[in-house]
C-alpha cells in the first residue's frame, strides 16, 4: 500500500474537514445530510427548512433533545413540506455519528417489527420512523391522508436509497439469544437514564453505564409472564466486575455470590458476569430457563 | 385581550357540582393571597362529558365552557359560576394565562377563550389579561402578572416522563434546558422564583384527547392519543399531575395488556412534593371529585 505523507496526509484532512482526532466536521456532516435530501416531491413544496446540532436541537424538540443527546445525536436537517389542502409534512433526519445510536433511538420507542423501510422501521398512521447506517428517519403528517401517506412512503424510499451503506448492529445485542425473544422489545442504549425502561430498577447508575459501555434490555416469553434479561458490555472485565459487585451489594439482598436468586414474591432474578459482559435476569418464573439464559448468553460472550 | 364578551347571564345553578362539594374548601382571598387549599386534602376535579368532542376530536365550545365552570364551583365549594370565579381571580388582578403551544396537542382555544370569558366577566380589564406560552418573561402581562392561571393537555415526555402543570412554567426561565438534568428532576423549584411564586391561582390539566405514548422526535402519533374528554382542574399542581399520570399509567395498562411504566419515570411529580413541598402528590391525600361522564373513566 501506497504510503500516505504527512503533507498528504494534511491536505487530505483540509479537503475532507477531518479533524486531527479522526473526527468528521460538521460541514461534513452538513453536505452528507444534504446529499440525502430529495430532489423534490410532486404535489408538494418545501416550506421551511431547519438545520440543528446539539446545541440548539432544544429550540426544535425541546426536553425531546435529551433523548437524542443520550445517543450521541451530531446533526439534523428537518424540511416542512406544503400541499394545498393536506396536512404539513415534517421530515427529519438524524445523523446519529453512529450505528448504535441510529439503531438505539430508533428502539427506544419501537412497538412492532417491520423491514418495509431500512433497516427497520414503523409505521403507524401518519407516522413514519426507520433506521440505516447512522441515521435514523422520522416522518409525520396528521392527521393522515391517502395524499400525505403516498407522499411518506415516497420520501422514505427515496432517502432509504440515499443512504449507500448498511450500519452493524452493535455486539451486546448480537449476543441476544434467539428463542423465546420479543423482538420489538429489544431497547439498545448506553445513558443510565434509560436503564429503567421496563420497571424501576434504580435510580443511580450503578451500572456505570457511559459511552463506553453497550447495554441491551429484551423480553423473553418463556412463560405468559415476560422474563427481563439486561446486558451490559463493558470496555474491560475490571470495569464489569466493578459494576457488578456494585449492583449485587445494592440490589440482591443475598450475601454470597450466587448467581440466582428467588424473589419474595416467587419470581427468580440473577446477575452474573462472564468476562468483560455482565448479565441480569429480573422477573423470571422459572429458575430453569434463568440458568439456560444465563449460559447461552456467556457460551456468546465476546473475546476479552 | 381585545374581545369584548357579553355579559355572563346568570346560568341555572350547577346542581351536581355544587351538591358534591360538601360545603368544604372555602375560602377567603385577602388581598392579592392565593387561594389555600384545605389543610387535610387538596381537592382536584375530574370533569369529563361525552360530548365535548366532535368526531373530528375538535373540542365544542359551549361544553368546554359548561364543563370549566362546573368544575371550578365544585373546586371552590361555590353556589355560582360568578362566585367561583370571583375567588379565582379579583378585578384588580393581571392575569397571566399560561397555555401551551405544541403543534401536536396545544391547549384548546376553545378552553383559553372559556377563561378569558370569566375573568373578564369578574371585571379584569382585556388589557390586564394575556394568553401566552413561549414569550411569557417578553411579554408585559406576564411581568407584571398578580395572577396565573396555568392550563394544558396531559402527554408523555421523553424526557420528563410527562409534560405536566408544573412543566409548563419551564417557559419561565430563560434557558429551559437547565432544568433538564435528572430527566428535569427539580422543575418544582420554578415555582418557587420570585416572579412566579405565589401567583399560580388555578391549574386546570387538559384530558380531551392525551397522549399515552409517543415515538420519534416529535413525541407525537395520532395512535396514542385517545378520547378521554376529560379536565383536572385544582389549585396543586402536583395533586392535578398525579392524578393525570395515574390515569395515563391506567390507559397504557390497558392499551399495551401489560405494565408499561412511564420512560423516564416523571420522578418531578412526585419530586415537587417529597423535596420541593409545592404539594401532594399522594393519592391518600388527594380528594378527588369526580363529576359528569363515567364510562372509561380508568381512576
Amino acid at each position: 500500500m501506497q504510503k500516505i505523507s504527512l503533507l498528504g496526509g494534511i491536505i487530505l484532512a483540509l479537503f475532507y474537514n477531518i479533524s486531527p482526532g479522526g473526527a468528521i466536521s460538521m460541514n461534513t456532516l452538513a453536505r452528507d445530510l444534504s446529499a440525502l435530501l430529495p430532489d423534490s416531491l410532486p404535489g408538494w413544496e418545501i416550506k421551511e427548512e431547519h438545520r440543528y446540532t446539539p446545541d440548539n436541537l432544544y429550540d426544535y424538540i425541546d426536553g425531546g433533545a435529551e433523548l437524542y443527546r443520550s445517543y450521541g445525536f451530531r446533526e439534523m436537517v428537518s424540511l416542512v413540506y406544503h400541499r394545498p389542502d393536506q396536512p404539513d409534512l415534517y421530515l427529519d433526519i438524524f445523523d446519529m455519528g453512529t450505528t448504535g445510536g441510529a439503531f438505539g433511538v430508533f428502539t427506544h420507542s419501537r412497538e412492532k417489527t417491520d423491514s418495509t423501510f431500512g433497516q427497520g422501521s414503523q409505521y403507524s398512521p401518519g407516522a413514519l420512523i426507520f433506521w440505516k447506517d447512522r441515521y435514523f428517519i422520522s416522518l409525520l403528517a396528521s392527521p393522515e391522508t391517502p395524499e400525505a401517506r403516498q407522499a411518506i412512503f415516497t420520501l422514505a424510499r427515496q432517502i432509504e436509497h440515499a443512504i449507500p451503506r448498511q450500519g452493524k448492529i452493535p455486539t451486546v445485542v448480537r449476543l441476544l439469544p434467539r428463542d423465546s425473544l420479543v423482538e420489538e422489545s429489544i431497547r439498545y442504549f448506553y445513558h443510565p437514564v434509560w436503564l429503567n425502561t421496563y420497571f424501576f430498577l434504580t435510580e443511580s447508575n450503578l451500572l456505570h453505564l457511559d459511552s463506553t459501555t453497550q447495554a441491551v434490555w429484551a423480553k423473553y416469553r418463556f412463560t405468559a409472564q415476560p422474563t427481563y434479561l439486561l446486558l451490559v458490555l463493558y470496555p474491560s472485565a475490571s470495569a464489569a466486575r466493578t459494576a457488578e459487585q456494585e449492583f449485587r451489594k445494592f440490589y440482591f439482598t443475598l450475601s454470597d455470590s450466587r448467581p440466582i436468586t428467588q424473589t419474595q414474591k416467587g419470581s427468580w432474578d440473577a446477575l452474573r458476569r462472564c468476562g468483560r459482559l455482565l448479565v441480569g435476569i429480573f422477573r423470571a418464573r422459572n429458575s430453569a430457563a434463568v440458568q439456560n439464559l444465563l449460559e447461552e448468553v456467556c457460551r456468546k460472550q465476546p473475546s476479552p | 385581550m381585545k374581545k369584548q364578551h357579553p355579559r355572563m347571564k346568570r346560568r341555572a345553578f350547577l346542581k351536581q357540582g355544587s351538591l358534591a362539594l360538601g360545603g368544604t374548601l372555602l375560602f377567603g382571598l385577602p388581598g392579592n393571597s392565593i387561594p389555600t387549599p384545605h389543610p387535610k386534602k387538596t381537592r382536584v376535579v375530574l370533569i369529563r362529558h361525552p360530548e365535548v368532542l366532535d368526531k373530528l376530536n375538535r373540542p365544542r365550545a359551549e361544553i368546554v365552557q359548561e364543563m370549566i365552570d362546573r368544575a371550578v364551583v365544585a373546586l371552590t365549594g361555590s353556589t355560582s359560576i360568578q362566585q367561583a370565579w370571583q375567588q379565582i381571580v379579583r378585578p384588580e388582578d393581571t392575569v397571566g394565562i399560561k397555555s401551551n403551544v405544541w403543534r401536536f396537542l396545544p391547549t384548546p382555544a376553545e378552553l383559553e377563550e372559556a377563561v378569558v370569558k370569566r375573568v373578564r366577566e369578574v371585571g379584569v380589564a382585556a388589557e390586564k389579561i394575556s394568553v401566552n406560552d413561549r414569550t411569557v418573561l417578553r411579554d408585559p402581562i406576564f411581568r407584571n402578572a398578580t395572577a396565573l392561571i396555568n392550563m394544558r393537555p396531559l402527554r408523555t415526555h421523553y424526557w420528563a416522563g410527562v409534560g405536566s402543570l408544573i412543566k409548563n412554567y419551564i417557559m419561565f426561565v430563560p434557558n429551559p434546558s437547565d432544568y433538564h438534568p435528572d430527566t428535569c428532576a427539580d422543575l418544582a423549584t420554578i415555582w418557587k422564583l420570585p416572579h412566579v411564586r405565589g401567583r399560580t391561582r388555578l391549574n386546570v390539566l387538559v384530558m380531551f384527547t392525551p397522549l399515552f405514548h409517543g415515538q420519534g422526535p416529535h413525541h407525537f402519533s395520532p395512535q396514542y392519543i385517545w378520547p378521554y374528554r376529560g379536565l383536572l382542574v385544582g389549585f396543586d399542581p402536583v395533586a392535578v399531575d398525579s392524578v393525570g399520570v395515574r390515569i395515563l399509567q391506567a390507559k397504557r395498562r390497558e392499551y399495551f395488556g401489560e405494565e408499561r411504566p412511564l420512560n423516564p419515570p416523571p420522578k418531578h411529580i412526585f419530586l415537587a412534593d417529597t423535596r420541593h413541598h409545592l404539594g401532594t402528590a399522594d393519592p391518600a391525600k388527594i380528594d378527588l371529585i369526580k363529576l359528569g361522564w363515567e364510562e372509561g373513566c380508568l381512576i
